[in-house]
């Protein structure tokens, strides 16, 4: 078997185990390294799948600025022991179960609807050349050069809205414009 | 011109992508729902962005489109500002109770 096709099932499986820590891990810090696995393994998945730039992006910014923030403030709370005595909610045991089973019914019907079919993925791709992909398919040049032309006003857009965030976050912690805490 | 790689993620390939998808999507919305600790809650929303992000660039590689890649950087930035505001407020709620618990947030309710 190929080498890229087993590092591919080998990040699928490390990606759904770290998604099951996240779940029933009982301190935060612990859900928080399942999830920090789970994302270097997407960011694995997604350099397989030729998106090479989006994977550098996942590992900088998801799993080297989102994480670290969050570790950080698992870290500043100091949170009593009390909080994770309950992890569960009381009704997990009926709606767990019953959400578990509609993933599984949700796959079983894309099986079904596959039905054997090896190409039923390359039978929904509408490109003319679906085996034949160039090389430089995700790369950093032609990814930019899409970005920064025909999605300009995105890249506008999405910078409009981290300034609102900004603006939001300083509005939720209540500073006043000289940086003193007003309650 | 065909390796086997290429073949493997127009064919079985995606089956297995879009069954991670499913599972990841739905370990995150159980953590949401069943975990009463706010910090969870808010992991389990990155948990599912990330499945959406997966989807999304494997069906940018099917069509060999960019327009999937884009949207999910812009996703990076939404999760970015998500987690700068939701922590903003939990550390504000953590202040004012002392326990990120959600089943003492009860001055909420009408």
């Amino acid at each position: 078997m190929d080498f890229n096709i087993l590092m591919y099932f080998a990040f699928g499986i490390v990606a759904i185990a770290g998604g099951l820590v996240l779940l029933f891990a009982k301190h935060p810090i612990r859900g928080a390294m399942g999830l920090l696995a789970t994302m270097l393994a997407l960011a694995g998945m997604y350099a397989i799948l030729q998106a090479h730039s989006i994977a550098i992006f996942q590992v900088i910014i998801y799993a080297g600025a989102i994480m670290v923030l969050i570790i950080y403030f698992i870290m500043l709370l100091d949170i009593k022991s009390e909080d994770y005595l309950q992890p569960f909610s009381k009704l997990f045991w009926i709606g767990g179960p019953i959400l578990a089973l509609l993933a599984i019914f949700f796959i079983y019907k894309l099986y079904s609807a596959i039905g054997g079919n090896e190409n039923a993925f390359a039978d929904l791709s509408t490109t003319s050349m679906p085996s034949g992909s160039p090389q430089d398919f995700g790369g950093i040049k032609i990814f930019s050069k899409t970005f920064l032309t025909k999605y300009l006003f995105a890249f506008e857009y999405v910078s409009t809205l981290l300034f609102a965030a900004i603006v939001a976050v300083i509005s939720i912690v209540q500073l006043d414009w000289k940086g003193r805490k007003n309650e | 011109m065909s390796n086997p790689l290429t073949d493997f993620i127009l064919g079985t390939g995606g089956f297995f992508t879009i069954a991670i998808v499913i599972l990841l999507f739905a370990i995150g919305s159980i953590t949401f729902i069943f975990r009463r600790t706010l910090l969870h809650m808010l992991m389990a929303v990155e948990l599912m962005l990330n499945a959406v992000n997966l989807s999304l660039i494997y069906f940018s590689r099917l069509h060999q489109n960019l327009d999937g890649q884009i949207l999910s950087l812009m996703i990076f930035v939404v999760a970015a500002c998500e987690v700068a505001v939701g922590i903003a407020i939990i550390v504000r709620l953590f202040k004012r109770t002392g326990t990120i618990s959600v089943e003492t947030y009860t001055q909420e309710r009408g």
